[in-house]
C-alpha cells in the first residue's frame, strides 16, 4: 500500500489546486446555505479527493448522472423553487461540484476551472465584506494556479512552487489594470431587469411598530447600523439624534406609524399633509454623508434637521426621511441638517392624531395629570411648565433605567408609572407621550439613534444597533415642535447596568476613560479595522455612478463624456501593459553564454601562439590539433575542452563547472 | 495627409500569417515578428463567462462583482504577455536526422534553445498536422522534441514545416510561429521485390571479375580501418586485447556480386529502385562484395557499412534521364 506521501505525488496537481480553490469559494456558503446541502457537497469534496488520491475508483457516468438528476430534484423540493438567489446558488455550487466527478477530458477541467470562477461571484450576492472580500481572492490565485498547473508538462509535486510563483505574478499583474477599469469603466446606474425577490433577512435595531410592555429583554446587538463622516465640524454629542421611524398612534399597547396608505383606517380625520416648512435659524448647516448599512426598510436616518436631502429620498410630515425604495445594499448619501430650528411654532398642528389616546388608557396616569396641574402657575406658559412638572416627576420619584425591564401587559402606562418603575428609552417615551396627550398637548415618539462612536482613526463616527434610542416631540406654543428626551433625566444611580450608566452622558468620542492600556489597544485595534471597513464601503462596496462622477470632479475630469472616458481608461490600459510587457520582455533577452565567451578568451591566448580556432571545429578537435603540436600544454588544452563542453551543452546552468573553468583558463599560459 | 496613414497593402503578407516565412538556414530565432497569437475556443469560452459576469455585476449594481470580473478579464490580458514571452527569443534548429526507408518514420530532432533568464514551461513542437509533443527548457539551457513523420516518397526532401507553439499559462491564448528551415532529410526506396538476388553472372560481368579480391579464402590481417565490414573483423584478436584487425580475403574463388538495373526488366522505375534496395539489404548480409549498377552511375563493388550506405543513397537520388 502506497504512503500517503506518495499518492499526493501521484495524483494531479492541477486538481488538489483546484479542490483547494473550491474550498475557499464554499467558505461562505457554509454559512448561508442549508446543513445538508453543506454536508453534501463536502461529501463530494471528500470523495473527489479520494478518487484522486487512488483510494477510491471514479464513479462511473452513470452515476454521476443520477446524482446530478437526484440533487436538481432535491434543491427544487427544498427551495420550492429554482428561480431565486438561495435556490439558484445552491444549484450552481452542487453542478460545480458534480463537475468534478467527471473529470476526464482537458474540457472536463477547463469548464470546472471557469465554473469555479463563476460561483466566487455568487458568494458577493450574499455579503461583500473584507473577509469575503479575501478569501474570494485567494480562492482565484488557487484557481489561476491550478490553470497554471494543468497546462504545464512537468506534473512533480515538489515543483508546484512555480506555478504558485507565476499565479502570484499573474494576479499582481493583473491588479493595476482591474483597479484602472474599477473605477473607469462607465457605470450605469439602476438595474437591466428586475431584481429576484430576495429572501428577507430580519433587521435589526430599528422597527415600524413599538410595544414597549411586551419587551423584557433588550437585545445587545454591537453590529454597525450606519457611519457618518460630517464635513466640517462635529456637532456636540448632545445634538446627536438621528431620527428614524417616528410614531404617532397608539392603540394601548402598540405605537404605530401612521403611514399616508393607512388613511382609510383611522378615516378623513386624520389626513396626509405636506411636512411644514422648518424657520431655520440661519446657523451653519451641517453637512455629512451616511453609508448606511441594509435594513431592508424604507427610512434613512438623519439628525435632527434634515434640509438638504438626496433625490431618492422624500420627507414626511413628520420629518422622517424616507428613500423610495427598500434600502438592501450599503446606500451611501449625502445629507445637511439644521440643529437649530422651529418646526410650525405659529398654529398647533391640526391633525388629530398627535393628541390621540385610547378611552381606557392609563386612568392613574390621566389623574397623576390632574394632580400635577395644579401646580401650573398662571404667570408662565402653560405647556412649558407642564413638561418640567413631569421630567420632574420622572428624576425625583424611584424610576429605573434597566434593559431587562418586567412584562407590562395589561395596561403598560400605569404599570409602568406606578408600580414597577423600571424600563429602557422606549417605556419612558411612550409614558411621557401618553401623559403630554392627557395634558392636552400635542406630542409624538421619534425613534432612531443617540450618539455614536468617534473612530479617531478614520475621523468618523460609527453608529450601532446598540446605540438605537426612543425619544419624544412635544408641540409648544411659540416654539413649535421641540425634542424632550425623558429617559435623559434618570439620574446616574439609577442605571441598572454598569456599562450603561454613561450611556446618556458621555460626550461623543471620548468614551469609556479607561485606565488600562491593555484596553486602550484594543480600542485602537477595532478603530483601525472599523476604519478598513469603512474604507471598504466607501470606496469599493459603495462605488457607484454618483461616486464614480464626483471621483471624476476630483481627478479634474470635469463635463466628461462616454467617449473620452473610453479613451482614458483605454490608454491608461495600453500604458501599464507596455509597462508589464517590458518588464516580462526583460526576462527573455538573450545573454552570451558564459561558458563561450571564457572559451573566446582561452582561443584568443592560443592564437596569439599562431593555433586559430575555426568556427568548423568542435573543441575537441582544436584540443586534439593543439596537443599534437604541443605536447606541453596537451593536457591542459584537453582539460579545458572537455570542461567546455560539459558547461556549454549541459541541460541546466552548471555553475560549478563554469568557476572551473573559468578558473583553469585564466590560468593557462601557452 | 490621409495618403499617408493607409495602410501599406503590399507589406500584408498573410502568407507570414497561414504557412510562415523562409525557409531558413537553422537555427532561426523567434524574433517578435514572427510569433503570432490569438485566442483558443477555452479562450473564447472565457470571455463569454466573462461577459455574463459582466452583465449580472451591472445588474445587481454589485461592486466586488465588477471587480472580480475586471480582475479576470485583467488576468486574461497578462497572460496574452507571458504565453507570448513564453515563445520570444527562442532558438530553434534541427539536429541531425537519420535517413529511413520510404514509408518509415523519419525522426526530426527539434533543439529548443534558451538563452533567456527565465524558465520556459509547456513548449509544442508539431510537425504539420501530425503529432503535437510538449516540453519544458530552463533557463539558459536547452531541449529537445524528437519529431516523427511519415514519409512517403524517397529522396532529399526538405524538412516540412514546424510549428512552435504555446498556450502556457492558462491556456487563453495560443502563441505559434511556423518554422521554415533548409534543413533536408534522406528517404531510401522502400525495399520491395520478390526477385532473388542476382547470383548468375553475365558476361560484361564476368569481364569485370578478376581485379577484386573476394570474400572467400582468408589471405592475411589488415589493421582496422572504420568502414570496414564488422563480420571481417577479427574479434577473436580483439578479445585477447591485441588490437582491432579486419580478416584479408582473397583468392580463387572469389566471388562479387552486381547489383544491376538492366536484369530487371517489365518492372517500373520505383519498383527496380525497391528491388535494388532491398538486394542492398540482403547482399549486405551476404558478406559478398557488390557493385551497384544505374543508368548513369555504376558502384564498384566493395562492402560495409559505409559501402551500404552510398549504395542506398544513390538508389534514393536516382533520376532517370530524359
Amino acid at each position: 500500500m502506497d504512503s500517503l506521501t506518495q499518492r499526493f505525488q501521484q495524483a494531479n496537481p492541477a486538481v488538489l489546486w483546484l479542490l483547494s480553490g473550491i474550498v475557499f469559494i464554499l467558505a461562505p456558503h457554509v454559512y448561508y446555505q442549508s446543513h445538508l446541502l453543506v454536508l453534501f457537497i463536502g461529501c463530494l469534496l471528500f470523495w473527489r479527493l479520494g478518487v484522486e488520491l487512488q483510494y477510491i475508483r471514479q464513479p462511473p457516468a452513470w452515476f454521476a448522472t443520477l446524482l446530478a438528476i437526484s440533487t436538481f430534484i432535491g434543491i427544487t423540493y427544498g427551495y420550492q423553487t429554482v428561480f431565486g438567489r438561495d435556490a439558484g446558488v445552491a444549484l450552481l455550487i452542487t453542478m460545480l461540484c458534480l463537475k468534478l466527478m467527471e473529470m476526464g477530458a482537458p474540457r472536463d477541467f477547463l469548464v470546472a476551472v471557469f465554473l469555479g470562477y463563476f460561483v466566487v461571484i455568487t458568494g458577493f450576492l450574499f455579503s461583500q465584506s473584507v473577509i469575503i472580500g479575501l478569501l474570494m481572492t485567494t480562492a482565484v490565485f488557487l484557481l489561476t494556479t491550478s490553470l497554471v498547473s494543468y497546462h504545464r508538462s512537468e506534473r512533480k509535486l515538489n515543483s508546484q512552487y512555480k506555478s504558485a510563483r507565476l499565479g502570484i505574478n499573474l494576479l499582481f499583474q493583473a491588479i493595476p489594470l482591474a483597479i484602472l477599469l474599477f473605477f473607469l469603466f462607465p457605470r450605469v446606474p439602476g438595474p437591466l431587469w428586475g431584481l429576484p425577490e430576495q429572501g428577507s433577512s430580519a433587521s435589526t435595531g430599528l422597527s415600524s411598530s413599538m410595544a414597549p410592555g411586551q419587551i423584557t429583554e433588550l437585545a445587545f446587538d454591537n453590529s454597525v447600523a450606519f457611519r457618518v463622516e460630517f464635513e466640517n465640524k462635529i456637532p456636540e454629542a448632545s445634538q446627536l439624534y438621528w431620527r428614524g421611524p417616528v410614531f404617532t398612534y397608539y392603540d394601548g399597547f402598540m405605537w404605530q406609524e401612521l403611514a399616508s396608505n393607512s388613511r382609510k383606517f383611522f378615516g378623513s380625520e386624520w389626513v396626509t399633509e405636506l411636512p411644514p416648512v422648518p424657520q431655520v435659524k440661519m446657523s451653519e448647516g451641517i453637512k455629512y454623508s451616511v453609508m448606511l448599512e441594509p435594513h431592508n426598510a424604507n427610512w434613512l436616518l438623519a439628525l435632527d434637521l434634515p434640509t438638504l436631502y438626496p433625490a431618492t429620498g422624500y420627507l414626511t410630515q413628520n420629518y422622517e426621511l424616507l428613500s423610495d425604495e427598500p434600502v438592501k445594499k450599503l446606500t451611501r448619501y449625502e445629507v445637511t441638517s439644521h440643529l437649530n430650528y422651529k418646526l410650525s411654532p405659529e398654529a398647533p398642528p391640526a391633525n388629530r392624531v398627535y393628541r390621540q389616546i385610547p378611552q381606557f388608557v392609563g386612568p392613574k396616569a390621566r389623574q397623576l395629570v390632574l394632580e400635577l396641574q395644579t401646580k401650573i402657575q398662571a404667570d408662565q406658559p402653560y405647556d412649558r411648565q407642564i413638561v418640567d412638572l413631569i421630567l420632574n416627576h420622572f428624576r425625583t420619584e424611584p424610576f429605573f433605567y434597566t434593559r431587562t425591564p418586567p412584562a407590562m401587559l395589561d395596561n403598560p402606562i400605569d404599570q409602568f408609572l406606578f408600580e414597577e418603575r423600571r424600563g429602557f428609552c422606549e417605556h419612558y417615551a411612550s409614558a411621557f407621550v401618553v401623559l403630554m396627550r392627557a395634558a392636552g398637548l400635542p406630542a409624538r415618539i421619534v425613534t432612531g439613534y443617540l450618539g455614536g462612536e468617534l473612530n479617531t482613526i478614520g475621523n468618523y463616527f460609527i453608529v450601532r444597533q446598540s446605540d438605537a434610542h426612543a425619544w419624544a416631540e412635544v408641540w409648544l406654543e411659540n416654539q413649535g415642535w421641540i425634542r424632550v428626551d425623558p429617559t435623559a433625566v434618570i439620574p446616574p444611580g439609577r442605571i441598572e447596568q454598569a456599562q450603561f450608566r454613561d450611556r446618556f452622558r458621555r460626550s461623543a468620542g471620548e468614551g469609556v476613560g479607561s485606565q488600562l492600556w491593555f484596553a486602550d489597544s484594543i480600542k485602537r485595534l477595532k478603530f483601525i479595522w472599523d476604519n478598513v471597513n469603512h474604507s471598504w464601503n466607501d470606496w469599493i462596496v459603495g462605488y457607484n455612478p454618483t461616486k464614480q462622477q464626483s471621483f471624476l470632479d476630483a481627478l479634474g475630469i470635469k463635463d466628461f463624456s462616454w467617449s473620452s472616458l473610453i479613451f482614458i481608461l483605454f490608454g491608461g490600459l495600453a500604458l501599464l501593459v507596455l509597462v508589464i510587457a517590458w518588464h516580462l520582455s526583460g526576462h527573455t533577452i538573450r545573454k552570451p553564454n558564459q561558458a563561450h565567451v571564457i572559451f573566446r578568451r582561452f582561443c584568443r591566448k592560443l592564437a596569439r601562439k599562431g593555433f586559430r580556432y575555426s568556427p568548423s571545429e568542435t573543441a575537441h578537435n582544436f584540443a586534439q590539433r593543439v596537443a599534437e603540436k604541443r605536447s606541453d600544454i596537451a593536457k591542459q588544452v584537453e582539460e579545458i575542452a572537455e570542461l567546455y563542453n560539459q558547461v556549454r551543452y549541459a541541460r541546466a546552468p552548471a555553475q560549478q563547472s563554469l568557476r572551473v573553468l573559468e578558473q583553469r583558463v585564466r590560468q593557462f599560459r601557452p | 495627409m490621409l495618403s499617408k496613414l493607409t495602410f501599406p497593402l503590399e507589406q500584408l503578407n498573410l502568407d507570414r500569417f497561414f504557412t510562415g516565412e523562409g525557409p531558413f538556414d537553422s537555427p532561426l530565432i523567434l524574433a517578435r515578428r514572427r510569433i503570432f497569437i490569438l485566442p483558443t475556443r477555452q479562450g473564447v469560452l472565457f470571455a463569454i463567462v466573462l461577459g455574463i459576469m459582466l452583465i449580472g455585476s451591472i445588474n445587481y449594481n454589485n461592486s466586488l462583482g465588477y471587480l472580480l470580473t475586471f480582475l479576470l478579464a485583467s488576468v486574461a490580458v497578462v497572460s496574452i504577455l507571458h504565453t507570448y514571452r513564453n515563445l520570444l527569443s527562442l532558438k530553434i534548429s534541427v539536429g541531425n536526422i537519420q535517413p529511413v526507408f520510404c514509408g518509415e518514420k523519419i525522426k526530426i530532432p527539434v533543439v529548443i534553445d534558451n538563452s533567456g533568464l527565465s524558465e520556459r514551461f509547456a513548449i509544442q513542437a508539431e510537425l504539420s498536422g501530425e503529432q503535437i509533443r510538449s516540453c519544458d527548457v530552463a533557463q539558459d539551457g536547452w531541449a529537445s522534441i524528437s519529431l516523427s513523420y511519415k514519409t512517403r516518397t524517397r529522396g532529399m526532401h526538405r524538412i516540412p514545416r514546424i510549428t512552435i507553439s504555446s498556450v502556457f499559462p492558462l491556456g487563453l491564448f495560443r502563441a505559434w510561429s511556423h518554422v521554415r528551415l533548409n534543413n533536408t532529410y534522406l528517404v531510401y526506396p522502400e525495399p520491395a521485390g520478390k526477385t532473388r538476388l542476382p547470383f548468375q553472372w553475365n558476361e560484361e560481368q564476368q569481364q569485370l571479375r578478376g581485379y577484386h579480391k573476394g570474400t572467400d579464402d582468408f589471405a592475411g590481417l589488415n589493421t582496422y580501418i572504420p568502414g570496414d565490414p564488422l563480420g571481417h573483423i577479427h574479434w577473436k584478436a580483439y578479445a585477447r586485447e591485441q588490437g582491432l584487425f579486419t580478416k584479408k580475403f582473397g583468392g580463387n574463388n572469389e566471388q562479387e556480386l552486381w547489383l544491376d538495373w538492366r536484369v530487371l526488366d517489365g518492372l517500373s522505375t520505383e519498383q527496380k529502385l525497391g528491388q535494388l534496395a532491398k538486394w542492398v539489404l540482403e547482399a549486405d548480409k551476404t558478406e559478398m562484395n557488390y557493385g551497384l549498377w544505374l543508368p548513369g552511375n555504376r558502384i564498384a563493388p566493395s562492402l560495409g557499412p559505409m559501402h551500404k550506405l552510398k549504395c542506398l543513397k544513390a538508389l534514393a537520388l536516382f533520376r532517370e534521364a530524359m
